[in-house]
């Protein structure tokens, strides 16, 4: 399948927030420019709030995660897969 | 450089001939060689530095300053080259130059003051991987702005590791930090290390980590000596995440920091550098809300722009179809009403009034002016006949008297006429029987026809002679 850009919901809410954030960038930007019809920028209007929505949530997630990572680290230890 | 054969003044030297300058530095050369024989080792400050293949420089301290030379050869065991200020430890022997008249320290050896084995490896490495590129600008990766998931390569136990931890807690606490345990120092520590960075950079994809710290706090040089190893610095070139270093404390400069993506004086500052400031992120989705706003509302306004730029030319364009088509009728109408048979017959009277008018105006001119032409021309020509009958008639008079028949009648002529008052002329006029009336000159004869008698043809010279008789 050809490499289009995915704008679906689904595929923005596996974004990155850095990416989202570049895409909200674009949207803007798109939009600022006139370069799309009036009613692709309410679509895109309305992706830029959604990708917006999501950072928040990325945002006020406070789990404080932390990993610990101890086996395997040896140099003699098994080898790692992607 | 000739020794000189005398080592000791000449006692014969008071009041005699004097030295010769070469003589003279001879004899200090000697004397220096004496003085000072054996190879010395000196301790300065490198002040004046000169690359001419060999190397030129002042050793000075606080009180003095001695000319040094290290001939190529033996410059080209010291790297790096020296420079200005750098204290140093040369080894050498004291010699006269005497072209110079200069004193000059003829270096065999060089180190760098304070410079033990450790320093020389560190100074090595990293010659050489600069040599190498490890510490290119260009090679570095950019940060992640926000970064998802944070490799923190430390000892677990390090209050370096607390740093980052309560960093990310104050500023992002959604940033999740994944820790590989490692050992920060000792014989196994450089190994361990390099093997956790290659792990993290394999698995970045799997374990979802978009950027690495590499810390621990601050120590001895030789307890931060497994982050100048070689296997450190090549695992920190290899690693496909970008990777933040912070090593003891901020005077200390470690090989792993110059290979580093970043290098941060502390473990906080690392995290920092990492980790984005939450309500600086809430304050940025909060400008890009309002600039998508504004920017749907600009995109609306030119929409709404264009909307009405292109009604207006709508119905401009009908406007001027409108009116063309307006004119056509009115010019139409015009047309028609110009062929109104009341119009047409008005017009029509018009134009005769005019012609009668005109025609009125030239008969009345010609008339004018012919009467009066015609007129005088009448007056003349009948002038002029009146003239004629004048005349005329005065000759007739006279004539007519000269004729008259009664004159004739007079001199025995008659005049016949029949009954009916016909002249006779001919015997043919008259038959027998008629009554005829003859008019003499006195009175009238009337008679009747007994018949008649043609007269004899007379010659043309008879009726010649009879003619003029008559008269």
């Amino acid at each position: 399948m050809a490499k289009r850009p995915d704008h679906s919901e689904k595929a923005d809410a596996e974004l990155s927030f850095e990416d989202a954030l570049a895409q909200v960038e674009s949207v803007i930007e798109s939009i600022e420019a006139g370069e799309i019809g009036l009613e692709k920028s309410l679509t895109e209007y309305e992706r830029g709030v959604r990708l917006i929505k999501r950072c928040r949530e990325v945002l006020a997630n406070a789990e404080q995660r932390i990993e610990m990572l101890t086996k395997d680290l040896k140099p003699s230890g098994r080898g790692d897969s992607e | 450089m000739a020794a000189p054969k005398r080592v000791v003044a000449p006692p014969a030297q008071a009041g005699d001939a004097p030295w010769t300058v070469s003589h003279l530095a001879g004899e200090i050369d000697g004397a220096l060689r004496k003085g000072i024989s054996v190879a010395v080792r000196v301790v300065g400050e490198v002040s004046g530095f000169r690359d001419r293949t060999h190397w030129y420089f002042d050793l000075k301290d606080e009180g003095a300053v001695v000319n040094c030379v290290m001939f190529a050869s033996a410059a080209r065991r010291v790297t790096p080259a020296l420079r200005d200020g750098e204290q140093v430890i040369v080894k050498g022997r004291v010699e006269f130059y005497s072209k110079g008249g200069k004193v000059s320290f003829i270096l065999d050896s060089l180190e760098r003051a304070g410079e033990g084995p450790l320093d020389r490896a560190f100074r090595e490495l990293s010659a050489a991987l600069k040599a190498q590129g490890y510490f290119e600008i260009d090679r570095k990766k950019t940060l992640p702005r926000f970064p998802r998931r944070i490799a923190v390569i430390t000892s677990r136990s390090a209050a370096a590791l607390q740093d980052v931890i309560n960093t990310r807690n104050r500023r992002c606490p959604a940033v999740e930090l994944v820790v590989i345990d490692v050992p920060v120092q000792g014989p196994d520590a450089a190994p361990i290390v390099a093997r956790a960075i290659e792990l993290v950079s394999k698995n970045k994809v799997r374990l979802g980590i978009d950027a690495a710290i590499l810390t621990r706090g601050g120590g001895s040089k030789e307890d931060l000596w497994c982050f100048n190893e070689r296997e450190v610095a090549g695992a920190i070139f290899r690693c496909e995440v970008p990777l933040v270093a912070a090593i003891g404390h901020e005077t200390d400069v470690t090989i792993a920091e110059l290979v580093a993506d970043e290098r941060c004086a502390t473990p906080t500052q690392a995290a920092m550098r990492l980790i984005p400031d939450k309500s600086e992120l809430t304050h940025q989705l909060d400008s890009m809300m309002r600039r998508l706003g504004s920017s749907l509302s600009r995109g609306t306004q030119i929409a709404e722009r264009n909307c009405s730029v292109l009604s207006h030319k709508l119905s401009a364009g009908v406007l001027a179809r409108t009116r063309t088509a307006q004119r056509h009728v009115t010019d139409i109408e015009l047309r028609l009403e110009r062929l109104r048979p009341q119009a047409v017959h008005a017009r029509m009277i018009a134009r005769l009034g005019a012609a009668s008018d005109r025609l009125h105006r030239a008969m009345t001119t010609a008339v004018d002016m012919d009467l009066a032409h015609v007129a005088s021309r009448l007056t003349e020509s009948l002038h002029v006949a009146v003239q004629n009958l004048a005349t005329r008639t005065g000759s007739a008079e006279k004539h007519l008297t000269a004729v008259a028949p009664i004159r004739v009648l007079d001199r025995g002529f008659s005049i016949t006429v029949k009954s009916d008052g016909k002249l006779v002329r001919s015997i043919a006029d008259v038959k027998a029987g008629d009554r005829l009336r003859t008019r003499v000159s006195d009175g009238s004869i009337e008679s009747t026809v007994g018949g008649s008698v043609p007269t004899k043809k007379p010659s043309k010279s008879d009726r010649d002679a009879k003619q003029p008789s008559l008269f």
